[in-house]
């Protein structure tokens, strides 16, 4: 039997029941099935095979739609790398697994020199080293790098590291290592980089150093206050060496602060407001010790690109000095440096302020004080002893003081006393007597004992409608009337001072201009001699025709004019105009005339009169100068010396108002002189007394015995004149004789026509 | 370890060595019809009343080398040393496989536990989600064996027998525990795949809506051809192999349990996760009975082995399917590589359980053959 197939041994065994019958239909029905079973199967395949197919063509087209997208995009992905590595400003390099050359750009070229034809056939990396190398690429690099660079190859360089090429570029160079193996490497020029940084290290460093250096305090602080940086010089300003520990104690609560409570809120207003603050002055105040410093601030804001505040800076000088010097400076404008006293300025305002105002419960006078000779003092023993005296009468002035009275030095030798709330006019005038007593008293200076006289004029006002400065016009009014007195002596003021004042002040002011505008003239009057009944000799004298005034005397002009110091300027004019008009006059006639002592103190005198004698041509005998007896006074060596002088050059020296002073006849003993003026109150009545005959006769004895001439002035009456014949006087003057009168007036003082050989003029 | 092969029908009721000892448990598999008779239950409950009584109704039930659909065919095993543990859980939803499968799990659990043979509900439940559920619960290494039930080619209503009449919607398993017992166990496949590989592209657990943006149905239909009419019986024809692209060479089989015309959607025997590889498998006589035959050589019991033993299979109503008539070819296949001595006993379902041959995980296999023997050392 052959055999069967399984399937069908199945079946028929199916298909057999257990008495080994076979089922023919079922067995058929079987076979039917299986076979049907496979053609299901079969078609099954068939179909599954077809569709099989057609998806994979579809497939397959679209991967050939998509790899021919894929190729484009390739190629555009190929071009834009080419591209973007053509164009990039850094040198490329991809090295592959095998560590050979695969790309590079033109950048790279230029950086590093290579020849093309070297990277085109795709070198080792090692190989371009060691050409680079060959070729002292790697000169300008420290060993280390280079060893570490030429060790590795490319997979073991350090990533990143910069190194100097020959040619100078700084190259930084990056390796980046890819996943797959190989690398890329760039090189990327970062000369101008490192130039820009080094510059901009320098110019950080020199403000820096500006900065740490200044000696002026700096500072940085944000827009809220906190201070944010600070140099040594503002550290020191506040006492610390050191800025971080400044820095430190400026951010806590132990930070100076100012004393002024406003003073931050001010600050802040002006810097916001206009973005800048110069010189802000402040005074600071350290808590815990009371440490205090004037500080000036000169601050500005920055602001960010949009105009918002970012924080301001500034810078800070220590004032205190400069504050102090100012304090001084405002105390020494209104306090006499010598003395240590008030200044009039202080006395000025003081009088302007509430507290100079008057009232009837509280009255305020002025004491002015005037030290009488005390210009004699500084011209002949020096200004230094002149000062020392000054502060020894300040000291004695303040120790006369109640509380609340001071003293003020005005200027010069006058001082004022201010004296407040007297209760009586006794109480003012015990204090001035005691002024006057007390700075009249003598001065040790030295080994010296020196003596000033002290005036003093005083005003009283309880009346506070009147001003404070006039209180002090009233006081000098007062003094000027002490002065008057003869000085050494106090007196109150009265309204009849005022006029006499107003007078003296007009003098005074007018005198200095009136020489210039031509006020004055020179007048003569003649002398008669008694022995020929003829005039031989003038006085020249003074005469002031005032604008408003009319003819001020001489009698009031003259002590002014020495008092003020004008008298020189009249001295000379008088002078001069005398040698001129004498020297140029027909006759030999002598001209007198008046020196004041003054004058004679002056240094240059001596000098001046040679001068004029010599421009005017006048000679020295015809010329008698008249001084008084004050000039003797003082027996001063100088003087005595200036007379010798005087004499030694043939001038006449005459003493004037013989008798009318001291008249210590001892006079006549110690000085030469050629005449002597007896002065005219002897001369006084219509008829001489007795005893002023007795006493120009014996004066004209004495002239007779020592040889000087006798002038009586003031004859007025034939009577006179007869009187002083008989007692044998040289000479008389007087209105009897002649008034005073202008040159023309004389025809002996006409000019001389025309030269004439042997005149007595002088070629000048 | 001691066995005894029953059968039960109408007719005959319960026939078979009747005479051994109490079996410690009986596993039992059969058509819908008489699984859901009450009587059947009842017999053997009464006959073995001491005895565990598992089982499940089938796509055709193996019984030594033959296949048949009219009788319930069963195994009772008595054990010597090896102790057994019953357990059985409610499916309350598909959504809750795992849980049924952990819950059933943990009721096996213990540190001597050597194997587990499960049935459960082949319809009710996603079959990937239970196994990974009891896999957790008793430990990823104990090797899980069983089926899922199935309802021939009508996919209606499958129903398991757990110490009770045959019910839907439940799980049971019972567990080997001691150094006594040895499990091996063996799988195979057969199936060849063809053409391109496809992209799930849309689906939700193991509802496949598309592939390569079509609807998945369409690809059925359209391979099916005048098959088509029988879906979703026809699709068992062609299992889907599916495999995460980031592991490619771990692939498993799904089988096709339903269709939804409306939405295009097939749905499968496990999980169809999006993203994942299919490729449309097709069986070929030859190879899936070749199969079969490696599936039983991996099985087999060491030849030094002395003891007795016995065999499951549990094989793919698929496969019956495309083997038609040919399908004893693959169950002598099995029968050939065993012992001639051992009873084997088995039942086409609607998914395999069984460790898998590479990485020794269990998982639920789709159009397969596994064979499991079960051997207690000889006292």
């Amino acid at each position: 039997m052959t055999l069967l197939h399984s399937l069908l041994q199945a079946q028929i065994g199916n298909c057999t029941d257990k008495s080994g019958t076979l089922d023919l239909q079922s067995l058929l029905k079987l076979i039917s099935e299986a076979y049907d079973e496979q053609d299901s199967d079969r078609r099954r395949t068939d179909r599954s095979i077809n569709l099989m197919v057609e998806e994979i063509e579809t497939a397959n087209g679209e991967l050939e739609r998509l790899l021919e997208v894929k190729s484009d995009e390739l190629t555009s992905v190929r071009l834009a790398l080419d591209a973007a590595m053509q164009n990039t400003s850094q040198g490329l390099l991809i090295v592959d697994a095998g560590g050979r050359i695969t790309a590079y750009n033109q950048r790279l070229i230029e950086l590093l020199a290579f020849p093309t034809e070297l990277l085109d056939r795709r070198p080792y990396f090692s190989e371009l080293l060691q050409w680079q190398m060959d070729r002292g690429e790697f000169s300008m690099t420290p060993e280390e790098l280079v060893a570490w660079i030429m060790s590795g190859g490319i997979v073991n360089s350090p990533p990143v590291y910069e190194r100097s090429r020959p040619d100078g570029k700084v190259l930084e160079v990056r390796t980046v290592l890819l996943k797959e193996g190989g690398a890329v490497r760039t090189f990327t020029d970062i000369t101008e980089r490192k130039e820009q940084l080094l510059a901009l290290q320098r110019a950080e460093h020199l403000h820096r150093s500006l900065f740490e250096n200044a000696a002026a305090g700096l500072f940085r602080a944000t827009v809220a206050g906190r201070l944010l940086d600070a140099n040594l010089a503002l550290a020191q300003i506040y006492g610390y060496q050191d800025v971080a520990g400044f820095l430190v104690m400026a951010n806590s609560d132990s930070r100076w602060h100012a004393v002024d409570r406003d003073t931050r809120t001010n600050f802040r207003e002006m810097l916001f407001a206009s973005d800048r603050i110069i010189d802000f002055v402040c005074e600071m105040e350290q808590p815990g010790t009371g440490h205090r410093k004037w500080i000036s601030t000169t601050a500005w804001l920055v602001r960010d690109a949009e105009g918002a505040p970012i924080h301001y800076e500034g810078s800070v000088t220590d004032i205190s000095e400069r504050k102090s010097t100012e304090q001084r400076l405002a105390y020494m404008a209104t306090h006499d440096s010598l003395t240590g006293l008030p200044n009039r300025a202080f006395l000025m305002n003081w009088l302007a302020s509430e507290k100079g105002r008057a009232s009837a419960q509280r009255s305020i006078t002025i004491h002015c004080i005037d030290l009488d000779d005390f210009k004699d003092i500084n011209d002949d023993m020096g200004h230094a002893i002149g000062d020392l005296l000054l502060k020894q009468a300040a000291e004695r002035m303040e120790q006369l003081l109640s509380k609340g009275d001071f003293a003020v030095r005005l200027g010069g030798d006058e001082f004022a006393v201010v004296q407040i709330g007297a209760k009586s006019t006794g109480s003012v005038e015990r204090l001035a007597a005691r002024l006057v007593r007390c700075l009249s008293r003598d001065y040790r200076i030295g080994k010296k004992s020196l003596v000033v006289g002290a005036s003093v004029g005083t005003m009283t006002n309880a009346d506070p409608r009147v001003a404070g400065e006039h209180l002090l016009k009233y006081a000098d009014i007062a003094l000027y009337s002490a002065k008057e007195a003869g000085g050494n002596c106090y007196r109150l003021y009265d309204s009849d001072l005022e006029a006499r004042y107003a007078r003296r002040r007009l003098i005074e002011t007018s005198l200095a201009g009136a020489l210039q505008r031509n006020e004055f003239s020179v007048v003569y009057q003649p002398i008669l001699s008694l022995a020929d009944g003829k005039v031989h000799h003038y006085e020249a004298l003074l005469r002031w025709n005032h604008p408003t005034e009319g003819a001020i005397s001489p009698a009031e002009f003259i002590p002014i004019a020495e008092q003020c110091d004008a008298i020189n300027a009249l001295g000379e004019l008088v002078l001069r105009q005398a040698c001129s008009s004498f020297a140029m006059a027909r006759t030999e006639c002598s001209v007198s005339v008046n020196l004041s002592p003054v004058q004679l103190r002056q240094r240059g005198f001596i000098a001046t009169l040679v001068d004029t004698l010599a421009t005017t041509g006048l000679l020295p005998h015809r010329l008698t100068l008249e001084i008084t007896e004050t000039v003797l006074l003082s027996d001063n060596p100088t003087t005595r010396a200036q007379l010798r002088d005087l004499r030694a050059l043939g001038v006449r020296i005459a003493l004037d108002d013989f008798g009318s002073g001291h008249s210590s006849l001892a006079y006549l003993k110690s000085y030469d002189f050629d005449q002597i003026k007896i002065d005219r109150s002897f001369i006084a009545e219509r008829e001489l007394s007795r005893v002023n005959g007795a006493v120009i006769n014996a004066v004209i004895q004495l002239g007779r015995e020592l040889g000087i001439r006798v002038v009586a002035e003031g004859i007025e009456t034939e009577r006179q004149l007869e009187d002083l014949r008989a007692l044998g006087c040289d000479m008389i003057q007087g209105y009897f004789i002649g008034k005073p009168d202008a040159r023309e007036h004389w025809p002996d003082l006409q000019p001389a026509p025309a030269e004439q050989p042997g005149s007595s003029r002088r070629v000048a | 370890m001691k066995t005894c092969t029953l059968t039960w029908d109408h007719q005959n009721r319960l026939r078979g060595d009747v005479a051994a000892s109490s079996p410690d448990v009986v596993i039992l598999f059969g058509p819908r019809e008489l699984v859901a008779a009450p009587e059947l239950f009842s017999d053997f409950r009464t006959r073995f009343p001491a005895s565990h009584v598992l089982g499940c109704s089938t796509g055709g039930q193996i019984h030594d080398g033959v296949v048949s659909d009219a009788e319930v065919v069963g195994l009772g095993l008595d054990f010597a040393e090896t102790t057994l543990r019953f357990a059985s859980t409610e499916i309350k939803a598909h959504a809750g496989s795992r849980e049924a499968g952990q819950a059933l799990g943990r009721r096996l659990a213990c540190t001597s536990l050597a194997g587990i043979f499960v049935l459960a509900d082949g319809l009710a439940l996603n079959g990937t989600d239970f196994v990974a559920g009891l896999a957790e619960a008793v430990g990823e290494h104990i090797p899980l064996m069983g089926g899922l039930a199935g309802d021939g080619a009508r996919f209606e209503q499958t129903l398991v027998i757990a110490d009770a009449a045959g019910r839907p919607g439940i799980a049971a398993a019972v567990g080997f525990y001691g150094e006594a017992v040895r499990l091996h166990h063996g799988h195979a496949g057969g199936w060849d795949r063809f053409g391109p590989k496809r992209r799930i592209t849309r689906s939700r657990d193991n509802i496949l809506f598309e592939l390569d943006g079509r609807p998945a149905l369409e690809l059925y239909e359209r391979y099916l051809g005048e098959e088509a009419a029988g879906l979703p019986g026809t699709g068992l024809l062609f299992p889907l192999r599916i495999f995460n692209p980031a592991n490619p060479d771990h692939d498993v089989v799904r089988t096709l349990l339903a269709i939804d015309r409306e939405q295009g959607s097939v749905t499968f025997a496990g999980s169809m996760p999006q993203g994942w590889v299919a490729q449309l498998m097709r069986g070929s006589l030859d190879r899936l009975a070749h199969g079969a035959g490696m599936a039983a050589d991996h099985a087999r019991i060491p030849d030094n082995w002395t003891g007795e033993g016995a065999a499951f299979l549990i094989s793919c109503i698929g496969r019956r399917l495309l083997m038609g008539q040919r399908t004893g070819e693959e169950v002598a296949a099995v029968r050939a590589a065993l012992r001639r001595t051992m009873p084997v006993v088995g039942f086409y379902s609607y998914g395999e359980i069984s460790p898998h041959l590479v990485s020794g995980f269990s998982e639920l296999h789709n159009q397969t053959m596994t064979v499991m023997t079960i051997t207690e050392r000889a006292a």
